[in-house]
C-alpha cells in the first residue's frame, strides 16, 4: 500500500480557493493551486470587496439562509483568523444605518422587514444623542439611525496577504499567471490542463468565481452555464478628516451605499450593482453617485484622496445563492455573489466536508441545512 | 378580456419591469405569477455597446418566450431625445423588436419625463419605423400630442417612478381616458398597492405597467399574484358598469316594518 497523501488541484486562488488550499494543506494533502492572476490577487472579487460582515444589513436583498450563514460565519471567523500569523483586523462593533430626512420611509421599510422576518435579532433605533455618542461625526448630520450591534467587518486585503503568507509557509505548490484550459475527470482521478501541461490529481476543486462563466472559461474547462457576472464598482479613499468607527450604510431609494472604515484613515466606499458582465473601468455616473452619496453622509470626504477606483464582477447564479456542485472527482464552488466574506467560513466548512466525503472519509456537514450540497 | 398593443393581442393587462428584484430567479417567478406577457428591460447602464448585459437579457428573453410574450426595451436613464433615439436603435438591433418604451427624463430628483424632448424623440422614432410606447406625465395636451404623432399606446404616470404614491391626480387621468377614447392607455409608474391598479382599471385604463410595487414587496411573487387579481377585479368592475353615487341612503333590503313617515326630522 502506498501511503502518499491524496493530491488535490485547486483552480482559482480568490478567497475560497486560498482558504481551501490552506485548510487542506494543513491536513497534509498534496495541494496544487492554479490561478490566472499573481499572488496579489488584484483581479479577484475578494480584492475589490469591502469585507463587510453585516448579515442584517444584507437581509432585505438576501434569502434567510444567507443571513443565517452570515451570523454563523461571524462566529467562525475569529478562529480562522487566529490561525494565521499576524492577522489582526477583525471588528465586531456593530454597524450603523442612516438615511436623510426625506427618505425616512426606507427606515420604516427596513424596520418592518426585520421585525417580520428576523424578530430574534436585535435592532436599536438611535436618537440624535445616541448617534452623537456612537459616531460623533455623524450625529451632526443625522438625527436618527439604526444600530445593528452584532455586525462587523474584516480587512479583506490584509486577509488575502495573510493567506498568501500562510500558503507560502505551508510550501503549497502555487502556479500563478496560469490559465487552465481544460478539466477532465475519470473514474478514479481528474486532470487539469494548463500551458499544454497535464496535471493529474485525485480531486479537482474549482473556485474560479466569475472566471467559470461561460463567457470566460474554455468549453473543455467545465464552465458553469447558469453563472453570470454582476458588475460592482468601489472607491478606496484616504480621508484623514473623517473618523468613523464602524461600517455605515446609507439607505436611499436609489443609491445603496456603504462606507467601510479600514485602518489608518482609509475607507472603502461602494458599491454599485449593475446587471452586466462588463468589467471595464468605473463610469463617471457611478463615480458621481458613489462620491456624492459619501459626501452627503460626511462632508469630510470632500478633501479625501481617491486612492483607487475598481470595478469587478461578482459571480452569481440566477437565484443569487452559493452552490457546491460535486461530480465524480470534481467539486465546483461558486456563486458567492456579494456575500463572499460574509459567508466564506460556512462555505469553507461545507466544502471541506464535501472533500472528505469525496475522498471516502467520514465527515460531518453541520451546515447542510444552510448550504445543501 | 384582451389588451392590444400595436396589433398584438395579449390576454393579460399587466406590463411588468425586470429591475430591483432580490434575484433573477425571484424575478422570473414573479413575472410568471403575474401572468404578464410584456416585460420591460433597460439596457442603458449595462454597456450595451459591448453587450455587457447579454446573459441577463437572455434570461429575461427565455422567461418571455415561456409564455409567448414580448420584450419591451426601454430608454430609462436617457435625458435627451438624441440619447433616447440612439439607445432605441441599439435596442432594436439587440432584441429584434420595433417596440420601445420611450423614457426621456427631465428632472433628476423626481424623474419626471421631459415632455419637449419626449415629443422630439417620438417623432423621430416613429419616422424610423418604431412602435413607440411613451412614458409621460398626466398632462392631457401632451398625451393628445403623442397620440397625434401616431402613438397608439400612451403611458401617463400615476405618480413619480418608484414612489408608490398611487394615483396622485385621478381627475387628470380620468380626463385623458375620456378625451382619448381610442388610445390604448396604460398607467405607468408610481403604483404602490394592488388597489391603485384596481382603481386604474375601474377608470377604464387598458392596462398598467409596474415594477417597484412588486420587486420591492417583502414577497414579490405573492405581490405579483395580488396585482393580477386586482387588475381582474378592476376590469370586471369597469365592464360591469359601476353604480352611480348618490346622496341619499337607499336600503338594499326593504325595511317593511319601518313606517314610511319615519325619516330623519319626522
Amino acid at each position: 500500500m502506498k501511503s502518499q497523501p491524496p493530491s488535490i488541484a485547486i483552480v482559482g486562488a480568490g478567497l475560497i480557493g486560498r482558504l481551501a488550499a490552506v485548510y487542506l494543506a494543513r491536513k497534509g494533502y498534496n495541494i496544487t493551486l492554479l490561478d490566472k492572476d499573481d499572488q496579489l490577487a488584484h483581479h479577484s472579487a475578494a480584492y475589490a470587496a469591502a469585507g463587510l460582515l453585516t448579515p442584517l444589513g444584507e437581509a432585505m436583498h438576501s434569502e434567510p439562509n444567507i443571513v443565517e450563514m452570515g451570523f454563523e460565519s461571524l462566529k467562525l471567523w475569529p478562529e480562522i483568523l487566529a490561525s494565521l500569523n499576524g492577522y489582526t483586523y477583525f471588528q465586531q462593533q456593530g454597524a450603523l444605518m442612516v438615511c436623510h430626512d426625506q427618505d425616512q420611509s426606507e427606515f420604516v421599510r427596513f424596520t418592518r422587514y426585520i421585525q417580520n422576518y428576523y424578530p430574534q435579532h436585535q435592532v436599536e433605533h438611535l436618537n440624535r444623542q445616541q448617534m452623537l455618542t456612537l459616531e460623533p461625526e455623524l450625529g451632526r448630520s443625522f438625527h436618527q439611525g439604526i444600530y445593528l450591534p452584532a455586525e462587523g467587518q474584516i480587512g479583506n486585503r490584509k486577509l488575502l496577504v495573510a493567506l498568501t503568507e500562510e500558503l507560502n509557509s505551508l510550501k503549497v505548490n502555487w502556479l500563478t499567471n496560469t490559465n487552465v484550459t481544460a478539466i477532465y475527470q475519470s473514474e478514479s482521478s481528474a486532470t487539469v490542463t494548463y500551458n499544454s501541461v497535464k496535471l493529474d490529481a485525485d480531486l479537482v476543486i474549482d473556485c474560479r468565481g466569475a472566471g467559470a462563466r461561460r463567457a470566460e472559461a474554455p468549453l473543455d474547462a467545465k464552465p458553469l452555464n447558469d453563472l453570470r457576472g454582476v458588475r460592482g464598482e468601489v472607491f478606496q479613499l484616504f480621508a484623514p478628516d473623517v473618523h468613523l468607527n464602524r461600517p455605515v450604510r446609507l439607505m436611499h431609494p436609489r443609491y445603496q451605499l456603504y462606507i467601510a472604515p479600514k485602518t489608518k484613515g482609509f475607507y472603502v466606499v461602494g458599491a454599485t450593482e449593475i446587471e452586466s458582465d462588463d468589467d471595464s473601468p468605473m463610469t463617471v455616473r457611478s463615480a458621481m453617485e458613489l462620491l456624492s452619496a459619501a459626501y452627503s453622509v460626511h462632508p469630510g470626504f470632500a478633501e479625501a484622496n481617491i486612492r483607487q477606483h475598481l470595478s469587478h464582477l461578482r459571480p452569481a447564479f440566477s437565484d443569487n445563492q452559493p452552490k457546491i456542485i460535486k461530480d465524480t472527482n470534481l467539486i465546483q464552488v461558486n456563486g458567492l455573489y456579494r456575500h463572499g466574506f460574509l459567508i466564506a467560513p460556512v462555505v469553507l466548512q461545507q466544502l471541506l466536508s464535501t472533500v472528505e466525503q469525496q475522498l471516502g472519509n467520514h465527515a460531518l456537514a453541520p451546515y447542510q441545512h444552510l448550504l445543501p450540497v | 378580456m384582451s389588451l392590444t398593443i400595436y396589433g398584438q393581442q395579449l390576454n393579460n393587462r399587466m406590463l411588468i419591469g425586470s429591475a430591483l428584484y432580490p434575484s433573477p430567479e425571484i424575478m422570473k417567478n414573479a413575472i410568471l405569477a403575474s401572468g404578464s406577457q410584456v416585460v420591460t428591460l433597460s439596457l442603458k447602464r449595462q454597456n450595451p455597446q459591448s453587450q455587457g448585459g447579454q446573459q441577463i437579457w437572455q434570461y429575461i428573453q427565455d422567461i418571455v418566450q415561456q409564455h409567448q410574450g414580448y420584450l419591451l426595451p426601454n430608454t430609462a436613464g436617457c435625458k435627451t431625445a438624441k440619447e433616447a433615439v440612439t439607445l432605441a436603435k441599439m435596442s432594436r438591433e439587440i432584441f429584434n423588436t420595433d417596440w420601445i418604451k420611450l423614457e426621456v427624463i427631465g428632472d433628476d430628483y423626481n424623474l419626471q419625463p421631459d415632455p419637449i424632448e419626449l415629443l422630439v424623440a417620438t417623432e423621430q422614432l416613429i419616422a424610423d419605423g418604431f412602435k413607440v410606447l411613451p412614458y409621460c406625465t398626466d398632462d392631457l395636451v401632451l398625451c393628445q400630442r403623442l397620440y397625434d404623432l401616431g402613438c397608439q399606446v400612451i403611458m401617463p404616470w400615476a405618480s413619480p417612478i418608484g414612489t408608490g404614491k398611487g394615483l396622485m391626480n385621478p381627475y387628470n387621468l380620468e380626463t385623458i381616458r375620456l378625451r382619448l377614447p381610442n388610445a390604448t392607455l396604460i398607467l405607468d409608474a408610481g403604483i404602490g398597492k394592488p388597489s391603485d391598479a384596481c382603481l386604474a382599471m375601474e377608470m377604464g385604463y387598458d392596462g398598467i405597467l409596474l415594477n417597484s410595487a412588486i420587486a420591492l414587496a417583502d414577497n414579490p411573487v405573492n405581490m405579483a399574484k395580488a396585482f393580477a387579481l386586482a387588475l381582474e377585479a378592476g376590469e370586471q368592475g369597469y365592464v360591469s358598469g359601476v353604480m352611480q353615487e348618490r346622496q341619499t341612503a337607499h336600503p338594499s333590503t326593504p325595511t317593511l316594518d319601518t313606517p314610511f313617515w319615519h325619516h330623519p326630522g319626522a
